[in-house]
């Protein structure tokens, strides 16, 4: 009796052991698991360039690569065929190309998630690329045009130029930004009763000169500028006191066929588009006139066959004055800049939603103490150009021109 | 013999009903509303939420935005509420518009057993 | 009166006592513990060292001078009363992990950092009980009180005291050939623990641990002040056979809870220790005139769970509790069988068992979890060499193999440092033991002495799997009377 129970009792403590093991259950392999990459909606025509993609299990360190995804709709969709399941930190980078107010654009993205939970109820994970602020556009960051003085104390006007800056976190393509001058003059004698008032909807414009290129020709980096000269030659040969403006990007260049005396540097040429003189072409030395860069969306003869209107006006003398110019449409422009003489503003000769002020590029019109500076954008804390559309806050004149050495 | 067996197993049973129940609740499904004001209709949203635990600093992302709203399981506790992204919304008149926002909070109780809620207001960035 | 010198000193130091150690839980048992009353004061030193430490948290080892006073006197032929007083002050070294005092009891919710170091620790003990033997029933009661100091004298300078009190009542009923007793505990329990840094760029940060290497991130850093506040409180059921021949039963149930609260943040309870321990014993024995044999299966089960209170946002010095979650789990089980065998002067113990261990932090889920087989084998000789010495002389050797192991982490979000601490623990926890024990007691009283002299030399070692081991040594040298 004793040796059945003691036997019974070991019996007992024996299949404790055996009742107290766990058994592992193998894990659950996500078939087909999906991470969706949704890109930002701010822009259009994104298209993923580059893609490199991890998924790392948070208790093992395993690493599994994503693969390259697949364009679904407007997002890109990752199929992974097979991933045990668990808590996943994912991360994605890689290149996106898109087009922003009709500028092309590319950057790059880097976005990344933390303990997500792939298993059998939840197959399907999403990562948002809006990392960067697809904000800011080209913008003039320089303005020079007021000529030099030569050491005889002569006006010297041929050394104009622009400077061009992105002023975004992307890469954008100057590509078919156009530098446009304002038909109109700001000061009072220039304003006049034009009929019709082109304005609220378009820039009167009497120069439209397109950088050229196919789309991603001209590919300008985040803080980077394109300069734009009027003549890109040393005009310290024949002007001690003025620029080198070998080193521009681009130049003018009145090609019209014979009546041309403008002379073709070896600096790539602008497309010339329209101008209201067929000689030659010099940006206001006065400071009355407006300056925009925008966006062409038109070939040229399609461009000039929707966007030559006429305006005409009744003068006191009873006749009738035309006003040969285009019309650049205000939804294109990128940026506007209103310069005017301090004692003469008159009018806006472009909408006010452009540039809802104006800068002060020479005090009256024998002010010759303007010469040999430029009208600067100011930059903010960050350093980026500060951008409200209205010069009187943007900009400052009487600055030291860039290109001075 | 028997009633001393009986007291004991009153006693037994006391002692053991006595016992400290662990507190299991530890779950939540939080809905997090982002509110533009009265005007506002709120259509789309893309953003990357990040919330933070405050007592564990532990971060959970999620962009799963259906309009207005997003739904996330969570460790019930307080966090901080950071979304940054672009919304899509037609103002008072129907006009519809894309703008960049920011709704942060750096305070939000998310400790309601099973399901709880929190509103943030947006600011946009542009 | 040899005779019952020598059954009294049988009585007192043979391994069959280890069958009614857990009965004398209940202090109204203790009217039986001992044949003849005794004094005794010792001094005692003990030393560890481990190769590298077994236990992070624990150190690799200390050394302890004690000086003891322990007494069994019989008022009357119905009533006994004992006592024990202690006093120890000795280092511990290499603690890491671990600002706290008493860290078995507090573990995981304790302040800890990675440098750690050498402690010094004092300690008081002391403790007295009657006991009464009226008709059939027995009573007694018993207070025990600890005061213990533990603190470092260089950065990170912990420093802790703690005082712990336990009274107890029980009382004990004979029916038949058996004791059937009942006790109440009830235990108080209090812990400062600071942490200072004197030199500037020591300060780092204290983590407040919350199990498996989780820390209570918002009330790290800067927060270097907390105390426990602790109650609890137990019952036992016992039966036992009066001659030495019979069934053999205990039960025992306790719970008790370590609040930690931060003195820096208005006393803000961070975390509360729930503790529940369940032990239940069952078995045989007979004792004959030349043999005594015992059969006892143990079964032991220990929870140890951890809420975390989750703070909300402060109003003022205000902080409000949002919710309490229980975050960290513990479970552990000890299932054994012992087998004793004495005949004449020797005695022989098998004890072989089972234990399972396992640990889980909920969210973000982390899991360690161990199984041990174990085998103990001891054998012990009381001899008596001549009236005036007597010998005790035991071995014990045993070993404790892993069956079992299983550990989940989020690796991929752990620091460096605590992927460290994390994986060095579960390496020692899915390890197996070997253990070695020897020792010797000698008992010198002539019998024109009215204080007898006693030494007592032991050591014991341990070699771990992975390649480590442990050294021990006690030594005693002491009067009886």
């Amino acid at each position: 009796m004793k040796k059945n129970l003691f036997l019974s009792m070991m019996l007992m403590a024996v299949s404790t052991v055996f009742v107290s093991c766990s058994k592992d259950d193998s894990p659950y392999v996500v078939e087909n698991g999906t991470v969706t990459i949704e890109m930002p909606i701010n822009v259009s025509d994104v298209v993923l360039t580059s893609f490199e993609g991890t998924a790392t299990n948070v208790s093992s360190g395993e690493i599994t690569n994503l693969p390259t995804p697949v364009k679904s709709g407007d997002n890109y969709v990752i199929t992974i065929p097979s991933i045990t399941e668990g808590k996943y930190n994912l991360s994605a980078k890689g290149n996106i190309s898109f087009v922003k107010d009709g500028v092309a654009g590319t950057t790059d993205f880097e976005v990344s998630s933390s303990d997500v939970a792939l298993n059998e109820q939840s197959t399907a994970v999403k990562l948002v690329v809006s990392s960067f602020k697809a904000e800011g556009s080209f913008v003039f960051s320089e303005i020079c045009t007021t000529g030099t003085l030569t050491p005889q104390n002569k006006n010297y006007n041929y050394d104009a130029y622009f400077v061009i800056t992105n002023n975004s976190d992307v890469v954008l393509y100057a590509d078919s930004v156009a530098l446009i001058e304002s038909m109109f003059q700001s000061g009072s004698s220039g304003k006049q009763d034009w009929n019709p008032d082109v304005r609220p909807y378009a820039i009167p414009a009497g120069a439209v000169f397109m950088i050229p290129g196919s789309g991603k020709d001209h590919p300008v980096a985040p803080g980077e500028s394109i300069v734009i000269a009027n003549n890109a030659m040393d005009h310290r040969t024949v002007n001690e006191n003025s620029y080198d403006l070998t080193g521009a990007d681009f130049e003018v260049y009145l090609d019209n066929a014979g009546n041309s005396m403008d002379t073709d540097y070896d600096t790539p040429n602008l497309d010339y588009y329209f101008c209201y003189t067929q000689t030659i072409w010099l940006p206001s030395v006065q400071q009355n006139r407006s300056y925009a860069i925008a966006r062409i969306k038109e070939n040229k003869e399609t461009f000039l066959a929707n966007h030559s209107e006429t305006p005409t006006y009744t003068a006191t003398t009873g006749k009738l004055m035309e006003s040969k110019q285009v019309q650049i449409p205000n939804e294109w422009v990128l940026d506007a800049v209103n310069l005017s003489t301090e004692d003469d503003f008159g009018w806006f000769v472009i909408s006010e939603t452009l540039d809802a002020g104006w800068v002060a590029g020479r005090a009256n019109s024998k002010d010759t103490t303007q010469r040999g500076t430029a009208i600067k954008r100011k930059k903010d804390s960050t350093g980026k150009y500060v951008d409200t559309n209205n010069s009187t806050n943007d900009m400052e004149a009487r600055q030291t021109p860039s290109m001075k050495k | 013999m028997k009633k001393i067996l009986t007291i004991m197993m009153i006693v037994m049973a006391v002692a053991l009903s006595a016992c400290h129940q662990d507190n299991d609740d530890y779950m939540t499904q939080a809905t997090i509303y982002l509110d533009g004001g009265d005007t506002l209709t709120i259509k789309r949203v893309q953003a990357m939420a990040q919330i933070t635990n405050l007592n564990t600093r532990h971060v959970v992302t999620t962009a799963d935005f259906d309009g207005p709203k997003v739904q996330i399981e969570l460790l019930r506790g307080a966090y901080q509420v950071n979304i940054e992204g672009i919304l899509s919304y037609t103002d008072a008149n129907g006009v519809q518009s894309l703008r960049s926002f920011r709704a942060i909070s750096d305070y939000v109780e998310l400790a309601g057993a099973g399901a709880c809620e929190a509103k943030l207001n947006i600011i946009f960035l542009d | 009166m040899a005779i019952d010198t020598d059954s009294a000193y049988v009585y007192r130091h043979s391994l069959w006592r280890h069958t009614t150690e857990e009965a004398l839980k209940n202090p109204a048992l203790m009217t039986g513990a001992y044949l003849e009353p005794f004094t005794e004061l010792s001094l005692n030193c003990a030393y560890r060292h481990q190769s590298s430490a077994f236990r992070l948290e624990q150190g690799t080892g200390y050394l302890i001078p004690e000086l003891t006073a322990r007494s069994y006197i019989r008022l009357t032929p119905s009533s006994v009363v004992w006592g024990e007083a202690g006093y120890s002050k000795g280092d511990t070294y290499n603690k890491v992990y671990n600002n706290v005092a008493d860290f078995d009891l507090l573990y995981p919710d304790v302040i800890a950092d990675s440098l750690g170091g050498d402690t010094k620790r004092e300690r008081y003990l002391f403790s007295g009980g009657y006991a009464t033997e009226k008709g059939v029933w027995l009573l007694g009661g018993e207070l025990k009180f600890r005061a213990e100091q533990e603190y470092r004298t260089y950065d990170p300078r912990m420093r802790s005291v703690v005082s712990d009190l336990t009274l107890k009542a029980g009382a004990a009923r004979k029916i038949g050939g058996y004791h059937m007793g009942l006790s109440f505990e009830g235990n108080i329990y209090r812990q400062t623990a600071d942490v200072d840094f004197y030199g500037e760029s020591n300060g780092t940060g204290e983590l407040q641990m919350t199990g498996l290497g989780t820390s209570y991130v918002r009330f790290s850093g800067s927060n270097r002040y907390i105390f426990y506040e602790g109650k609890g409180g137990g019952v036992t059921l016992d039966l036992l056979p009066v001659s030495g021949c019979g069934w053999r039963a205990h039960l025992s149930y306790a719970q008790h809870q370590y609040e930690r609260l931060s003195d820096e943040y208005n006393s803000l309870p961070l975390t509360t220790l729930y503790r529940q321990q369940l032990g239940l014993t069952v078995g045989w024995e007979q004792q004959t005139n030349n043999a005594e044999k015992a059969l006892l299966l143990h079964a032991d089960y220990d929870k140890r769970t951890s809420d975390e209170h989750v703070v909300g946002t402060a109003t003022g010095q205000d902080y409000p509790i949002l919710t309490d979650l229980t975050m960290y789990k513990q479970h552990h089980w000890d299932v054994a069988a012992e087998t004793l065998y004495g005949r004449g002067d020797w005695h022989l113990m098998l004890r072989v068992g089972y234990l399972n261990h396992r640990e889980q932090y909920v969210y973000v889920e982390r899991k360690m979890e161990y199984a041990r087989v174990y085998g103990e084998l001891t054998a012990q000789w009381l001899k008596e060499v001549s009236s005036n010495l007597r010998l005790n002389l035991y071995a014990k050797g045993g070993y404790a193999g892993n069956i079992d192991s299983k550990i989940v982490m989020p690796y991929a979000n752990m620091t460096a440092s605590i992927k460290d601490y994390v994986n060095y623990t579960y390496k020692y926890q899915k390890a197996s033991y070997a253990q070695a024990q020897t020792g010797v007691r000698a008992d010198y009283q002539p019998l024109s002495w009215t204080v007898g002299v006693f030494g007592q030399l032991a050591t014991a070692w341990q070699f771990c799997s992975v390649g480590e081991r442990e050294a021990n040594l006690k030594i005693s040298l002491g009067i009886i009377f």
